[in-house]
C-alpha cells in the first residue's frame, strides 16, 4: 500500500513496491517536531526493505530548510547507526541542482555505502 | 552602549545609490505558523529579485547572460541564507518587548552578495549565540557541521544545533559575521549577523 504525506507545498510518496520514497515541491516546515512525521515515513519503510534497497528520490524536490537537511541526517544516522539496518540506500538527486548534490554528498560522509545517482 | 563584533563583519555602508533590498518585519497577530510561511515567500521574493537585477544588469551590459544552471544555482543559494536568516531571526527573539521583529537587507555588488539580518533578543539568548559562535570561529567548520550531523539523530529537538549557520558556510562557502549591541533601557540585545556569498558573476 502506497504512503503519502503532503501538505499544499510539497508531497512525499513512498511504494513499497518500487521501494522508493519519491519527495516533491518545497520543505520548509518548522524545526524538527513537524517534520517527525516524515522521518517517521523513511524510518518504517527502510526497515519494511531490509535487507534490500530503498531508494530517495529528491529530483523533484525544489528546495529544503536546515530542518529538512537535519531530519534526513537523523534518518540516514538511523540506518546506519542506531538501528544498524542492512540495507542499500540510494540517494537519487540532479547533477546540475548543486544543493541537491551536496546534500547527497553530505549524506555519504555520515553513511559511506550510501549510493549517490546524478542525473544529468 | 557596548558592542561586541564576531567574525567577518563591517557596518552597512551608506546608501548612495548603489543597489539593495530593504524588508522590514513588525510584530503582529500573525501567529508563528502563518509568519513562517512568509519566510518563504520573502526568501523566494529576495532570491527572485536578485535573479531578474543580475539578468536585466547583464542584458544592459554586453547582451551575454550567463547560463541558466549558474543563475538558478546562485537565486537557491540566495533562498536557502535569506530563508535561514528569516527562522533564525522568528525562532529566537524577545516578541514581547520588541521594536522590530527583524529587518533583512541584501546589497549587490560585483562577485558578491552582502546580507545583513537585525533582530533583538533576550540576554540568555545572546549568551548562548554567543558561545555557539565562540566555538564555531575556534574550530573548523566541516568538522563541527559532521559532528552537528552525526549528533543530529541524538539529540531530541535541540534548538540551536547551528545546521543552518554551519551549512551556509560549509555547503555555500560563506563568510558569517555577527554584531551584539545592548539596546539602552531595555533589558535586550540587538543582533547582526552578516553573510556575504561570492556569486563569480
Amino acid at each position: 500500500m502506497m504512503l503519502e504525506l503532503h501538505d499544499n507545498k510539497y508531497k512525499i510518496i513512498y511504494n513499497p513496491e518500487t521501494a522508493c520514497i519519491i519527495c516533491e515541491g518545497s520543505l520548509l516546515l518548522n524545526g524538527a517536531l513537524a517534520y517527525e512525521p516524515i522521518l517517521q515515513l523513511l524510518k518504517q519503510a527502510a526497515e519494511t526493505q531490509e535487507p534490500n534497497q530503498l531508494t530517495v528520490d529528491i529530483c523533484a524536490l525544489k528546495f529544503m530548510n536546515s530542518s529538512g537537511i537535519n531530519m534526513l541526517t537523523k534518518f540516514v544516522m538511523y540506518v546506519s547507526d542506531i538501528k544498524q539496518l542492512k540495507l542499500t540506500l540510494i540517494f537519487k538527486a540532479q547533477q546540475p541542482i548543486a544543493w541537491q548534490e551536496k546534500l547527497c554528498i553530505n549524506l555519504q560522509r555520515l553513511l559511506p555505502t550510501l549510493q549517490v545517482q546524478l542525473l544529468s | 552602549m557596548s558592542t561586541v563584533i564576531y567574525g567577518n563583519f563591517t557596518e552597512k555602508p551608506e546608501i548612495k545609490g548603489e543597489e539593495y533590498l530593504s524588508i522590514q518585519f513588525s510584530p503582529s497577530s500573525q501567529p508563528l505558523k502563518k509568519r513562517w510561511e512568509n519566510n518563504g515567500l520573502s526568501a523566494d521574493f529576495i532570491s527572485e529579485y536578485f535573479k531578474i537585477f543580475y539578468t536585466s544588469q547583464q542584458e544592459e551590459s554586453n547582451g551575454i547572460i550567463d547560463s541558466d544552471v549558474l543563475l538558478e544555482n546562485i537565486r537557491d543559494s540566495v533562498k536557502y541564507i535569506a530563508n535561514e536568516l528569516l527562522e533564525n531571526a522568528m525562532k529566537f527573539q524577545a516578541p514581547m518587548l520588541n521594536p522590530t521583529v527583524a529587518r533583512i537587507f541584501l546589497s549587490l555588488y560585483q562577485e558578491q552578495l552582502v546580507f545583513y539580518i537585525t533582530h533583538s533578543i533576550t540576554m540568555e539568548q545572546s549568551a548562548l549565540f554567543q558561545g555557539f559562535i565562540e566555538n564555531l570561529l575556534a574550530h573548523d567548520p566541516q568538522t563541527l557541521y559532521l559532528e552537528a550531523m552525526r549528533n543530529s539523530a541524538r539529540e531530541e529537538n535541540v534548538h540551536r544545533s547551528g545546521m543552518g549557520l554551519l551549512s551556509m558556510i560549509c555547503d555555500y562557502e560563506a563568510q558569517l559575521g555577527w554584531k551584539f549591541e545592548n539596546i539602552p533601557d531595555l533589558p535586550l540585545i540587538e543582533v547582526t549577523t552578516m553573510v556575504t556569498l561570492e556569486t563569480g558573476i
